[in-house]
């Protein structure tokens, strides 16, 4: 992908790729500021969310009625180790939706009363969620894990203590950590590089950088000797929502890509991975049923999610442990090995297939240093991988020990 | 005068909003295919519609279109046991398949170089689809489960259900698609042969390819696979909905913090002008923040958490026009309730505001061309109008959307938003 990487003066990056089949484009910033360095839970979530409510020369009204007479979209992202913003907007109203886009970057204002209001709604919002048993299941597991780490809690917080953050909290926050020195920004779409350096390099440059540094501590796992099983009680449900799982690995770690393949035979992969084949296709005990590993910069989590009708509980745990034992005790297929990595290699193109997600991609394969020239070279990492490699990860990581099991349903 | 300014600037920009290059080409067995030149992505996707979903059911088989959708990726003769995405995803590649109350699409997403892998498999999969009992019953487990999933355990979509099977009494409209769960059980795999014969066939389906691709060479592949498959003349009802005498109204009690109302009137479908103007009145009302219902409900009298609009236009037939409000508390959904019937009614008396006309065009101009960012998606959003007859109806849409007028907007909300086309639906906390 020819797109080209600029560092700016106040140690600014931007990552732009010229494309012009449709009159629009997207500008996307990575912001390293996120749970990691809170002080308070959801300070991270609500600096981002607070930034279209007010700067020093709109109000949220203001800013609300222009994003929609100018149909533009200002998406906000905040992950485990980053906050992203997403501005999408038509080519015939660019220079409108940059005004709009860097006033409320640069100059926020964070009125008490929207923090107030912003507040409640987080509060409500989360009470909803907790209602939702993918939500309680998943909850209980990242507890579990890595206890009072950041990694452990959702980022929009935690209802109850919500009540402790002040306007200070969020203006500390968004001094310290919205500084341009680490931001990454990507500009993707109809505009030529002539005015890119007019409407945008011209903006970031002019904002000042003030040194610091992220202060990360990893997690701290417990070792386990046996299963630990949580049951969440709720009468309501037919189903029993299963999530079953352990720590995981970094995104630096060298074995990430081992990782991916043995991810995706085991139930990464969609109907036709082991876990779909015995659960939903041999048995009809789910609709749907997956691992997934969360691969942030320091270890996150991999886990297995299920739903089941209540009496089924108990035999799709075991199915599920079954199937992660089998990856430990014995190598995949050749055929196994060629499909996963075939799909691997062969789907990379979907992940990058629209502009909104080239230049939401762009900014985060800089920020886990995976290079210029990672999408070149994925198909290489993978190819890597053998039969052998897949075993020894999943003995390294697949513990059939001291799992977490949580299920949330009407028994057990 | 400023306005005026925008309004030209609009005229002159959406003509040349074109598509990249659609052509159209019929085979002699009805089976109508259409490309869709994209070089901006390394992905095409390559796409089944057949022109049946929900509404073409019959009665005491609700969900038989989606079940029948579960059994396509359960093999037919030359590919017989469910290789169907294994085969897909070992070239790269990904597929999947949805229903609607209209239609169901069969799609994969791959490099262009892999396209004959989706034309072997597809033209198979419609000329001979495998009826294996075994995995028949298997897939109805699975649906059940997907029912649970989806509707069983969460009180958002289930009161959405309750709501449209109030609203519509006699129109098929009104049954869920993915059925009701005794109506998946009774469903034999005779109704399901008998249901695939009758439907899934050339005649009934159209298929699109968009992506970066040669036109010819894909056209000669296409028609050897598929030119052979007999066609079929699927019947078709007529729908009718006997008239409403006044609101109707559910209440459903589940567990759930915020209570949920959820209005629906009935309103026309595309190609009616008016469906048009309720495009119009939609993103007026509720969509985005700066929406009348948003501002009042939300921002001012900070009674509800959210709330917003949704119209489908592109129907077979005309559906519903919903509202919905997520409330602070169960004591505030009177309140909530009135505000939007308020609301409703300033509208039915005051002409709407040029700049919010305005910018219900703006936002239908990026919605046109953001839906182009994807090939997947550019190929969905011509296959909605090819259902209603020809994807050539984009052009009249677009159109009449430029030619809706305050008046217009003010007119519909008369003629529709009215007690004898309403139903309304409330969940409340257990």
């Amino acid at each position: 992908m020819d797109f080209k990487t600029f560092t700016l003066k106040n140690g600014a990056k931007i990552k732009y790729l010229y494309r012009d089949s449709i009159p629009i484009v997207y500008l996307s910033v990575l912001i390293p500021a996120s749970p990691l360095d809170e002080i308070k839970p959801s300070v991270a979530y609500l600096t981002a969310h607070l930034l279209t409510h007010g700067t020093k020369t709109r109000t949220v009204t203001e800013i609300e009625d222009e994003i929609d007479f100018f149909a533009i979209s200002i998406d906000k992202k905040i992950t485990h180790d980053y906050t992203m913003l997403t501005l999408a907007t038509t080519k015939r109203h660019l220079k409108e939706a940059l005004n709009l886009f860097f006033d409320i970057l640069l100059n926020p204002t964070f009125p008490e009363e929207e923090l107030k209001k912003e507040l409640i709604r987080v509060e409500k919002s989360l009470r909803q969620m907790e209602e939702d048993p993918s939500y309680i299941a998943y909850k209980n597991f990242i507890k579990q894990l890595f206890d009072k780490h950041p990694y452990g809690r959702a980022v929009e917080g935690e209802p109850e203590e919500l009540k402790n953050i002040t306007r200070q909290d969020i203006v500390d926050f968004y001094k310290k950590f919205y500084n341009p020195q680490r931001m990454i920004f990507s500009v993707v779409g109809s505009l030529e590089e002539k005015e890119l350096k007019e409407l945008i390099e011209n903006p970031i440059e002019q904002w000042q950088a003030v040194q610091y540094s992220r202060n990360l501590n990893p997690p701290l796992f417990k070792k386990r000797q046996q299963p630990l099983k949580i049951f969440i009680k709720r009468e309501d449900l037919t189903q029993s929502t299963i999530i079953l799982g352990f720590e995981g690995i970094s995104r630096q770690d060298p074995d990430f890509y081992a990782v991916s393949v043995m991810n995706y035979i085991l139930g990464g992969g969609g109907l036709t991975s082991r876990l779909a084949r015995q659960v939903r296709e041999e048995r009809g005990l789910a609709y749907s049923i997956y691992s997934t590993f969360l691969p942030y910069l320091m270890p996150g989590a991999f886990y297995v999610e299920v739903k089941t009708k209540n009496e089924n509980t108990q035999y799709v745990i075991n199915l599920i442990i079954e199937e992660i034992k089998k990856m430990k005790n014995s190598e995949v297929s050749d055929e196994e090995l060629k499909d996963a990595k075939a799909f691997l290699v062969g789907s990379f193109p979907l992940r990058i297939d629209t502009m909104k997600k080239i230049s939401e991609f762009l900014p985060v394969m800089d920020f886990y240093g995976l290079g210029d020239d990672y999408i070149a070279k994925y198909p290489e990492y993978i190819e890597k991988v053998t039969k052998q490699d897949i075993k020894r990860v999943a003995q390294r990581i697949l513990n059939t020990d001291g799992y977490i099991v949580v299920v949330v349903g009407k028994d057990l | 005068m400023k306005v005026l300014v925008i309004s030209l600037i609009f005229v002159l920009i959406f003509p040349v909003m074109g598509f990249s290059e659609v052509k159209e080409e019929v085979l002699k067995n009805g089976l109508k295919l259409i490309f869709i030149r994209d070089t901006s992505s390394a992905v095409a996707t390559f796409q089944v519609w057949y022109k049946v979903g929900s509404i073409d059911e019959p009665e005491g088989k609700s969900g038989i279109s989606h079940l029948l959708e579960h059994m396509m990726f359960r093999g037919s003769k030359n590919y017989p046991g469910n290789v169907f995405s294994k085969i897909i995803q070992a070239q790269g590649g990904i597929d999947n398949a949805f229903t609607t109350k209209d239609y169901t699409v069969y799609f994969q997403k791959l490099s262009p170089s892999k396209l004959q892998v989706s034309i072997d498999l597809e033209s198979d999969r419609m000329a001979n689809l495998l009826f294996n009992s075994d995995d028949f019953e298997l897939e109805k487990k699975i649906v059940l489960e997907e029912r649970r999933q989806r509707y069983e355990d969460d009180p958002e979509s289930l009161i959405i259900e309750e709501v449209i099977g109030l609203a519509f009494k006699a129109h098929p409209y009104r049954k869920p698609i993915i059925g009701w769960s005794d109506d998946i059980i009774s469903i034999t795999l005779d109704d399901l042969k008998r249901y695939y014969h009758e439907y899934y066939c050339p005649g009934n389906a159209f298929i699109i390819v968009a992506g970066d691709i040669n036109f010819s060479d894909l056209k000669e592949k296409i028609r050897e696979k598929f030119e052979k498959i007999p066609s079929c003349t699927p019947s078709r009802k007529t729908f009718y909905e006997p008239e409403q005498y006044g609101e109707k109204r559910v209440i459903l009690k589940k567990q759930t913090h915020l209570p949920l109302v959820v209005m629906a009137y009935k309103v026309p479908a595309f190609p009616n002008k008016d469906s048009i103007s309720i495009e119009v009145l939609s993103t007026i009302l509720g969509e985005g923040k700066s929406s009348r219902l948003y501002r009042t409900l939300v921002t001012e009298k900070a009674l509800a958490v959210d709330v917003s609009t949704a119209n489908s236009p592109l129907s077979r037939d005309g559906f519903l026009f919903f509202i919905i409000a997520s409330v602070k508390s169960p004591d505030k959904v009177d309140d909530v309730e009135k505000i939007i019937k308020e609301e409703i009614e300033r509208i039915k008396k005051e002409l709407p505001h040029e700049k919010e006309i305005e910018k219900a065009k703006n936002q239908v101009e990026a919605s046109f061309l953001f839906s182009q960012d994807s090939v997947f998606g550019h190929a969905l959003y011509i296959g909605k109008f090819e259902v209603l007859g020809t994807w050539k109806l984009i052009e009249k849409y677009k159109e009449d959307i430029m030619k809706v007028t305050a008046k217009d907007v003010q007119d519909v909300a008369n003629r529709y938003f009215k007690a004898e086309n309403l139903s309304v639906g409330v969940l409340l906390p257990k």
